[in-house]
């Protein structure tokens, strides 16, 4: 087995980013346009903004905390600076204290500032500070410092036909060269639990996967106090195109079943929950310890992720298809095996600095799932 | 800046008014449209109630022209009107103080 | 007879700015909605970050406020940017252009370059923008007004200044034959029996106490009882007494005039008057919830000082207490701290109120404007699919 390694950036705790930037973290949707205004002036820096962090409670509330908690956390920010109003819910004091201490990592407030102009000029006096003091020398690593979150969005069988054994072998090579590969499960994989359970060692864990078609697996509106736990009628159709995609996360045993924000324990395949809305879907992804996602769909997509370099996937079709300019790699007719060295080394070459379609395009945003409703 | 008045009355029908400034024991009340001098008989924080007319206990707090809570024991115009002598309604209460029944 | 100057639609609103947007339908397309934005000078990027599946719930909420948008009055005209071809986008589209709304829809599919597409974008909104400039202010009463009333960043004050004197504003205009839509459902528990005896008929009363109680039992289902956690010590040291007093704070934004319609989020006023529409206490999906619904121009009242605004409507800043205005006056544009100091009553701010209102209708531009704070966010209901 040839030994595959990339160019990253070694972070104190021993994690590795394949980008080196500096976050500039909104608290709220209230101090939004601050921590943009400062990441614009700043060089270097990328604006983490949602639309989340206020008037949310219970399990909604600590969904958004623990997700801009892993973001800062992340490997691929050098630093990250948190800018909060000063009411609101998500108190940039709770994230500070939550936020492992392992890199920079500083709060300011509009309130406490008394107002925006203070506040960006604040938030820009911090950002240069740190932009001068990083270093951006890269040194080469293993595999074992990548962490790959895998996504699958708005994808058909003809296409899943296509990539699936092209991605099937990306995610078994990855793995058996330690790297820690996190795959979505998105709704329509759900009628798979089952098939992927057998896939577990960890009675757990199979027992959580046969679950995920329960009805109670994504928070709906209203929903009584009384737990549903009917399971769903998949048809003949859903269930088949559900093992199809399942065969998108290769043969690897699954180690675990991820809750949002949860960070791997140990390398190997990991499941975490995803949705039609990729920029969410990426964001947990970053905020469970991903430095680097593939995305597969059939036609390209339209944004990434600020923080996490998003390479795209898709099959290559007669009528030229999908957002070609918007794609890095397409899969051909070719031998599987050479096709998933191809990506692999595609996939290297991302980690190691290479600006992906999405990246050249400067498109890329962050957003956060909600699992209840706004108070 | 002296201010023109140190305390407010938010709607004519009530029997409070609202410190604009920390009031001491001592100091006269001086609120627009009320004429009536109200002698302070405790310290009262800014923001806080001041009792402007004799309140039996059980009976209503107004502030907004509306009932805001009970009395829990007489209150003296001058008094501080507070979590101590005050609380909020019940249930039974607050239905019937609507006319449409819930 | 006040009046004021604005731009008179072709369905017969009257909007008082004339907006060209752009607007997303889905999430993934957020970061496209900046750039075509940015192709055309003037050209105001409107960005939320859901519409992707979504279960029927939040489904419904998103078309309705997506058309409340984009055919919103102070809209000269909305692109909207959608995916593939049976997208919200169209959907949006249909509905607005057969009501004579200038509108057009974008879509990102397989068939069509990226530069094509953007291209298109910016040559429509070129047009857009021209056309917009050609467009005059025409003189129209107050009673066309739907002014939306809104608080965040609450403080002890709020309920004895700014509040009080939106109400005294509120039961102004309602009476010159305009509209006030409070909002916020969160901040009546406590006081909803006495907002429903307000209400003209029982019917109404008891709409609003539905939605209330509904609000209330999605609160305790995340294991929160807001009535006992209410008044919280903070506010009790600040002066609030108990939970009645509080939310009469922040209901007293709508005066002291009958309630004639219960709305629910995004939706539209049938009537004029004193109307409540079911929001969350969450500002920002508060007041586009508002602006969806069609309030031309937003009264936010703010105790510590918040900057947030509307990529749609003027949001007018009314703070609390001098201290706020003093620290934070680029975020605020009436100072209702003045009733502190004794320089003015309530009812004399709500005057001032109501003179801003007109003069930002006629075009004057208010903090959050200038500052460019255009906060977008559509009220979530469910977990995406």
């Amino acid at each position: 087995m040839e030994k595959y390694y990339f160019e990253g950036y070694l972070r104190k705790e021993g994690t590795a980013g394949t980008r080196n930037y500096i976050g500039v973290v909104c608290s709220v949707i209230c101090s939004s346009v601050i921590a943009n205004d400062i990441s614009s002036k700043v060089p270097g820096t990328v604006p983490i903004i949602h639309s989340n962090g206020c008037a949310q409670l219970g399990d909604d509330f600590q969904v958004t905390k623990d997700m801009l908690v892993g973001v800062a956390s992340n490997p691929n920010l050098y630093s990250a600076l948190l800018v909060g109003l000063g009411c609101e819910t998500n108190q940039i004091s709770g994230l500070l204290d939550s936020i492992p201490k392992t890199k920079p990592v500083e709060g300011i407030g509009i309130q406490q500032l008394g107002g925006g102009e203070n506040t960006l000029q604040k938030g820009v006096h911090i950002a240069e500070r740190w932009a001068k003091e990083l270093s951006d020398k890269r040194e080469r690593l293993p595999l074992s410092n990548l962490t790959v979150g895998v996504v699958s969005v708005d994808i058909d069988e003809e296409s899943l036909e296509k990539v699936h054994p092209v991605v099937g072998k990306v995610i078994d090579s990855l793995v058996a060269h330690d790297a820690t590969v996190i795959m979505g499960i998105t709704d329509t994989l759900a009628p798979a639990g089952p098939l992927l359970s057998e896939r577990s060692e960890k009675k757990e864990v199979r027992a959580e996967l046969s679950n995920l078609g329960e009805e109670s697996y994504r928070k709906r509106w209203k929903e009584t106090n009384s737990k549903v736990h009917a399971a769903r009628n998949f048809s003949k159709e859903e269930k088949d195109l559900a093992a199809l995609e399942a065969k998108l996360a290769g043969t690897s045993t699954i180690k675990g079943l991820l809750a949002y924000s949860e960070n791997a324990e140990e390398c190997g395949l990991y499941l975490t929950k995803a949705s039609s809305n990729l920029v969410e879907t990426l964001s947990n992804m970053i905020s469970c310890g991903c430095n680097i996602a593939l995305v597969v769909s059939s036609r390209g997509t339209l944004t990434g992720s600020i923080a996490l370099p998003s390479m795209t996937l898709t099959p290559k079709s007669a009528d030229g298809g999908a957002f070609e300019e918007l794609v890095d790699y397409m899969v051909t007719e070719e031998d599987a095996d050479i096709q998933s060295r191809n990506v692999i080394e595609e996939l290297i070459k991302i980690s190691s600095g290479k600006k992906t379609a999405l990246e050249e395009y400067g498109l890329g945003e962050f957003s956060i799932p909600h699992v209840g409703t706004t108070f | 800046m002296q201010q023109k008045y140190n305390a407010i009355l938010l709607n004519e029908k009530d029997n409070v008014a609202v410190a604009l400034r920390t009031i001491k024991a001592g100091e006269t009340l001086s609120i627009q449209g009320v004429n009536e001098k109200i002698k302070v008989m405790e310290t009262i924080g800014y923001g806080h109630k001041i009792c402007l007319s004799y309140i039996s206990e059980n009976a209503k707090i107004i502030k907004y022209g509306e009932c805001m809570g009970m009395s829990t024991e007489k209150i003296l115009p001058g008094y501080h009107v507070h979590v101590f002598n005050v609380r909020g309604l019940k249930s039974s209460e607050r239905s019937s103080a609507a006319h449409i029944k819930s | 007879m006040k009046t004021f100057k604005g731009y008179r639609r072709a369905n017969g609103n009257i909007g008082v700015r004339n907006h060209v947007i752009v607007i997303n339908t889905a999430g993934e397309l957020s970061s496209f909605t900046k750039k075509i934005a940015q192709l055309v000078p003037g050209v105001i990027p409107v960005i939320q970050q859901g519409g992707e599946s979504q279960y029927e719930e939040d489904l419904k909420q998103t078309v309705r406020t997506l058309i409340g948008t984009a055919g919103h009055p102070n809209v000269s005209a909305a692109l909207l940017l959608g995916i593939g071809e049976n997208s919200i986008a169209n959907e949006v589209k249909e509905y607005l252009q057969e009501q004579n709304h200038h509108v057009e829809a974008l879509h990102f599919n397989k068939s069509t370059s990226i530069a094509t597409l953007l291209k298109e974008g910016k040559d429509w909104l070129e047009k857009a923008v021209k056309k917009s400039k050609a467009e005059k202010r025409v003189t129209a009463d107050v009673s066309e007004l739907i002014v939306g009333l809104n608080c965040g960043g609450s403080d002890a004050w709020s309920g004895i200044t700014a509040n009080p004197a939106i109400g005294s504003f509120s039961d102004a205009i309602v009476n010159d034959g305009g509209t006030s839509v409070l909002a916020e459902t969160t901040e009546a528990i406590g006081a909803e029996h006495i907002l429903a005896n307000q209400a003209i008929n029982a019917e109404v009363g008891q709409e609003f106490l539905k939605i209330v109680n509904d609000y209330e039992a999605r609160i305790r289902e995340t294991g929160e009882d807001i009535r006992s956690a209410n008044p919280s010590p903070g506010n009790m040291t600040g002066g609030l007494t108990t939970l009645e007093e509080k939310s009469l704070g922040c209901i007293k934004k709508g005066g002291s005039s009958p309630l004639r319609e219960v709305i629910g989020y995004a939706e539209s006023p049938t009537e004029k008057g004193f109307i409540f529409m079911d929001t969350p206490g969450y500002d920002v999906e508060s007041v586009s919830g508002l602006t969806a619904g069609g309030a031309q121009i937003v009264l936010f009242s703010t105790g510590k000082g918040s900057p947030t605004g509307s990529p749609i409507a003027p949001v007018i800043k009314i703070g609390t207490n001098p201290q706020v205005y003093k620290m934070m006056q680029e975020h605020i544009d009436v100072d209702a701290g003045k009733i502190i100091e004794g320089l003015n009553t309530i009812d004399e701010i709500g005057e001032e109120i109501y003179q801003k209102l007109i003069e930002t209708a006629d075009g004057s531009i208010t903090a959050s404007e200038k500052h460019k704070n255009q906060e977008f966010a559509i009220w979530r209901l469910a977990e995406t699919i």
